[in-house]
């Protein structure tokens, strides 16, 4: 009877110290990782309307989407194919996701899902002056629907109406 | 003394106003009919479409095949979806979906003039009816000369 409490004691004894250890160890995950000077920053400037921004390339030639959103959507900035030549460089991911059989099969839809995500920075300061995310389930347009939406609020940001 | 000051900078403001860079901001942007074009290789063979499509919708430009005659470039991506089998079994379509985008810069000021891009569901002529749209647009920015 002795030996089963004893048993019990050390069982509880072990759960504290565990949990104790675990706590211990969650501040080492949040110890900030160590600061990089070139690091980008991202800041409230404005983006000038006539900017030259250039477009890097993006994965599944998102760029070129962009460019025609930002031609739609009469951004008023100046596309430059020359990075030399730009104040500021557009970048970023972009994604597809197929309707697949179950889509079709349930939902009687085949368009995809878009997902894409830019940042502009300044080439001269370095700074991050806009980013925007976008993502688009169902599709109507695929890639053209999520450059126009980007291109869309590159507009609202010139314009500063950007929240 | 004083006339003469006040016409020569009457005629240096007419001078300015008229001089070529005073317009460029939207010269720049304008694509002239017949100016030479150099088709950039797209993926999927597409530039070969859009070169047949500019041909069919008789846009006015001139194809170059030395990037190093040509005052215009025009690059672009193309996609292509053709229907899985569940698309062919579940609604009854063999059509393809499309998507490309193109956009016209100036090799002389490196700016983009011109850009577009189609989406085109269950198209009836595949790339084709991409290439085409992408050709008429080409030809409407050119004939409004904006």
């Amino acid at each position: 009877m002795p030996s089963k409490r004893v048993f019990l004691a050390l069982l509880v004894c072990l759960f504290i110290v565990g949990t104790g250890l675990a706590q211990e160890s969650k501040p080492s995950n949040l110890t900030p990782a160590p600061t990089n000077d070139k690091a980008p920053v991202i800041t409230e400037e404005a983006l000038p309307a006539g900017a030259r921004i250039f477009l890097a390339p993006m994965p599944n030639g998102f760029e070129t989407y962009v460019v025609a959103g930002l031609e739609k959507k009469k951004v008023p900035v100046v596309v430059v194919i020359d990075r030399d030549k730009a104040d500021y460089e557009l970048s970023g991911v972009s994604d597809s996701d197929r309707a697949g059989w179950a889509k079709m099969l349930f939902l009687g839809s085949q368009q995809t899902n878009e997902t894409a995500s830019i940042k502009i920075v300044n080439l001269k300061t370095g700074n991050v002056v806009f980013a925007y995310s976008v993502n688009k389930t169902n599709s109507v347009r695929g890639k053209q629907s999520a450059g126009e939406a980007v291109a869309k609020h590159i507009n609202e940001k010139i314009e500063n109406r950007y929240h | 003394m004083k006339r003469t000051a006040f016409v020569l900078a009457i005629v240096l403001i007419v001078l300015i106003w008229f001089s070529p860079t005073a317009g460029q901001a939207t010269a720049s942007k304008v694509v002239p009919p017949n100016a030479k074009v150099f088709i950039a290789a797209m993926p999927d063979g597409f530039d070969q479409y859009l070169k047949d499509a500019i041909a069919k919708k008789k846009v006015p430009v001139e194809i170059v095949a030395d990037k190093d005659k040509a005052d215009f470039q025009i690059t672009g991506q193309s996609e292509t979806q053709k229907a899985s089998t569940a698309k062919k079994v579940i609604m009854w379509d063999w059509h393809s979906n499309e998507q490309a985008s193109i956009q016209v810069s100036n090799l002389a000021s490196g700016e983009v003039v011109f850009a577009y891009s189609v989406n085109k569901v269950s198209s009836a002529h595949g790339k084709k009816s991409s290439a085409e749209a992408c050709a008429k647009h080409l030809k409407e920015k050119i004939e409004s000369k904006q």
